[in-house]
């Protein structure tokens, strides 16, 4: 571990305390801080990085019955915009302007590039046997696929 | 109260009876009653009383009640979750957020609640305003006339006998404009003329008045619903919805 | 499954399945994926959405590995919008899902009986039933265990008795609301609220809020009292926002009362047959209704089984999730001492770091680096929601955390779409654990 004492200051404000009892009303990382440690550490892909996203926009990005917008099969450019729309703050949003802050360009393009992969359909419901997720015989496909 | 004394407070209260403040039981959540159908007669009330709306308010209140973040920066779309409003006529906005605001629109998903809790908080000023506001935008890029196969071509501008299939032009407008209720469909996102001419037919979606658009609805299959949503979001601005 | 495989008893799937060590082809719906009996078996110790989440991910990310869910529960009941139960908007069936599309869906033998043991060297899991199934992997999401007696008198027994702590949804929340429901008029409800790390950091104040919004319609002169055994709280400055303007919080006629550890709210003591509470100052609040929440620890499996190594909490390889224990063995969820919020969302996404370990070791590769992502959203009431963003990024040996909590805000547009987001949320994760 060679990152700076500095760092450790300032981003360990939240996990020295009690886990779980994380209160800090915003901890942030610069963009030197978040760029050391990924000129350490090899970046998240797309897909760990997407998947994140999961409970909110559906496995796969693909819940597109809700409030919330799905993912899958969004249009890379169109992704890529919209992030850095919401990262820069200057776009009225309900949670995403204190998402998007954290991820650097090539995360987000990262993400972009996986999202745009992947097929524009629902997520099946457990009743539903046809499917682009899903084989003939009702199992699931290795869509998206490990990292 | 200082929170020093709160656990004497706590205690003392828990011995007298006490009353929520009136203004506090405004806030409670109330049951929520069925909504009921429009008649034409009540609807042209309804319109008749309907605000002088204020295009700057309707601006405002699109970005701080967070209108924007779905329906996009002055109404055009950002992703396909939502429809455009951009270039909708003033009465069809104005009936839409009333119609959520009673529950008598409710596909029943996500979205159909989502607009419930965001129109919950407005009064008929704040409909009009957003509703003058919207009809004031401009789709941003026209693009030629779209083409369609014949068949679709001729449901949209000489209907169907066999099916009892006005042409949709004959309301919607030769250039897809709407009129009044009837709703503007030129460069309406794709996704969303799909998810609502299928709940017209599933009949998920019944805010309309006598059935004006779903009796045409029931009928159509989901290639010819997608052939007329693509050739409805050609009308219009192009590379909003994705 | 086919008749056949599905009029096989448990037995005879421990047999076949993992005890034996000898693959079945075309097991459990998976005809078109012949697994060898060489492909490795991957067994998971816990069907809760950490264990859940592993199962689906790891099936979505590998179509051959054989995977085992063990899970005394023939279903799972959320956590999260459960405490929307307490004014009647949420039931618990909605939040209720069986294992039927993870054993068809993703080929996941679910075998409903309780881990009791791990034997290491064997890599064996041994059951409730004495049975042993043998695992190449074993992932262990098996949840927090209770500190009863942090509150003298307090124990397990009362807890499924008369005095749920409702902390695991399911039938002690249905008695709760019962008892709540029963409550006599202007009757006095007390909440004990934990210290430590516990699961879903601001719900006890969100549980408290719902059963003020019933009781505000069915009983508006009751009391609700939390005895705290800390000093500030997640979301703290949106509750008593919300709670001053609903509820008259911080004036004489207050329904919702709030007693810091420092004020004296830490309650030590039950006497459970007068109903009374006391606190660490001495004071004895008698009440309608008590809903202790307990501290957490590590569930009894994971520290009968050594992985806490006599502590409270599970340590874990920070990029892998593997336990410092046992190279094989995957620790995730609200029993690992991760700097990370206990939440669901939070044991979904070490789910899939974990899967992402295991594959790596499968393939004879580096895992690729790990990123932890929570959103979560609570309510007060229909009408006010707030949301936090926490990132976990990988740094070597450790977490770095960034987050954002929502501000507090009168625009009453913010605050509808705030709170139908959290309802939004939650379906949608729910779809996300188990369709």
């Amino acid at each position: 571990m060679k990152i700076k004492n500095q760092l450790l200051k300032t981003a360990l404000v939240a996990c020295l305390a009690l886990p779980g009892l994380v209160i800090a009303a915003e901890a942030k990382l610069s963009d030197a801080e978040v760029n050391e440690i990924n000129a350490q550490f090899p970046m998240p892909s797309g897909k760990m990085l997407g998947d994140s996203c999961a409970a909110c926009h559906g496995t796969l990005g693909a819940e597109f019955n809700e409030g919330m917008p799905p993912l899958a099969g969004m249009d890379r450019q169109h992704f890529i915009d919209l992030m850095k729309a919401f990262r820069q703050g200057d776009f009225p949003t309900i949670v995403m302007h204190d998402v998007a802050y954290v991820y650097t360009d090539a995360e987000i393009e990262a993400m972009a590039d996986y999202f745009a992969s992947l097929p524009a359909e629902q997520w099946p419901a457990p009743n539903i046997t046809e499917s682009a997720f899903l084989n003939p015989d009702g199992t699931i496909k290795q869509i998206g696929g490990a990292q | 109260m200082t929170k020093t004394n709160r656990l004497s407070n706590a205690l003392a209260g828990a011995l007298s009876a006490l009353l929520i403040s009136t203004a506090g039981a405004s806030l409670a959540a109330e049951p929520k009653v069925e909504a009921k159908a429009w008649t034409h007669i009540e609807w042209n009330q309804a319109l008749s009383e309907m605000p002088q709306g204020d295009a700057l308010r309707g601006a405002q209140l699109h970005r701080d009640g967070l209108c924007m973040t779905c329906h996009g920066d002055a109404g055009v779309a950002p992703s396909r979750n939502a429809p455009s409003l951009a270039g909708q006529t003033k009465e069809y906005t104005y009936k839409t957020l009333l119609d959520y605001q009673s529950g008598l629109r409710n596909e029943g998903d996500g979205k159909a609640k989502l607009m419930q809790a965001a129109t919950l908080p407005m009064s008929n000023q704040d409909m009009a305003d957003l509703a003058v506001y919207y009809a004031q935008q401009a789709l941003p890029i026209r693009v030629t006339q779209p083409q369609t196969e014949p068949k679709i071509d001729h449901m949209i501008r000489k209907g169907e006998v066999n099916r009892m299939i006005i042409a949709c032009a004959s309301c919607h407008g030769a250039h897809g404009e709407g009129n009044g209720i009837t709703p503007a469909l030129a460069g309406q996102t794709s996704d969303y003329f799909v998810r609502t001419m299928q709940a017209y037919r599933d009949k998920k979606r019944r805010n309309d008045i006598h059935e004006g658009m779903a009796q045409f609805a029931y009928e159509l299959t989901d290639a010819e619903i997608q052939a007329l949503a693509d050739y409805y979001a050609g009308l219009g601005y192009q590379g909003g919805a994705k | 499954m086919s008749s056949s495989q599905s009029m096989l008893s448990r037995r005879d799937l421990i047999k076949r399945f993992g005890a034996a060590a000898v693959a079945g082809t075309g097991l459990f719906g998976f005809s078109n994926q012949a697994w060898s009996s060489k492909s490795a078996h991957i067994v998971i110790v816990g069907g809760g959405i950490g264990g859940a989440a592993t199962a689906k991910y790891l099936r979505l990310a590998h179509g051959k590995v054989r995977i085992t869910l063990v899970e005394p529960n023939p279903e799972y009941t959320f956590c999260p919008g459960s405490n929307e139960v307490f004014n009647g908007h949420e039931t618990l069936e909605n939040l209720t899902f069986n294992y039927d599309t993870m054993r068809q869906r993703y080929g996941v033998n679910v075998i409903q009986d309780k881990a009791v043991a791990i034997d290491y060297a064997k890599r064996q899991l041994r059951l409730g039933s004495g049975e042993n199934v043998s695992y190449d992997k074993l992932v262990v999401s098996t949840g927090p265990d209770f500190i009863y007696d942090a509150v003298e008198g307090y124990s397990a027994a009362h807890a499924a008795g008369d005095l749920p702590h409702a902390w695991k949804a399911g039938a002690q929340t249905a008695k709760l609301k019962a008892q709540l429901d029963a409550m006599p008029q202007g009757g006095v409800f007390v909440m004990s609220s934990p210290d430590g790390a516990y699961r879903c950091p601001p719900a006890p104040y969100e549980r408290v809020s719902m059963i003020a919004d019933q009781l505000s319609r069915t009983n508006p002169t009751a009391k609700l009292i939390i005895l705290d055994s800390k000093n500030r709280y997640t979301f703290q400055e949106h509750y008593e926002h919300y709670w001053t303007e609903r509820y008259g919080f911080g004036t004489e006629n207050e329904v919702i009362s709030w007693v810091a550890e420092k004020d004296g709210g830490r309650a030590v003591k039950l006497d459970a047959r007068n109903k009374t509470l006391i606190t660490a100052s001495g004071e004895k609040i008698k009440a309608d209704v008590i809903n202790i929440i307990p501290p957490h620890k590590a569930s009894k499996f994971a520290i009968d089984a050594g992985l806490a190594q006599g502590q409270r909490w599970v340590d874990f390889e920070a990029k892998t999730f593997k336990s410092l224990v046992d190279p094989n063995v995957y620790v995730i969820g609200d029993m690992v001492n991760a700097p990370m919020s206990k939440t669901g969302m939070i044991a979904s996404n070490q789910a899939k770091v974990v899967v992402e370990s295991i594959v790596a070791d499968l393939e004879g590769r580096e895992p690729g680096t790990p990123f932890i992502a929570n959103n979560c959203v609570a309510i007060i009431s229909d009408d006010y929601g707030m949301t936090i963003a926490d990132t976990h990024r990988f740094a070597g040996d450790r977490y770095l955390v960034q987050q954002r909590i929502s501000e507090v805000t009168d625009n009453p547009y913010v605050r509808h779409i705030r709170a139908d987001l959290a309802k939004n949320w939650q379906r949608t994760f729910r779809k996300e654990i188990f369709h």
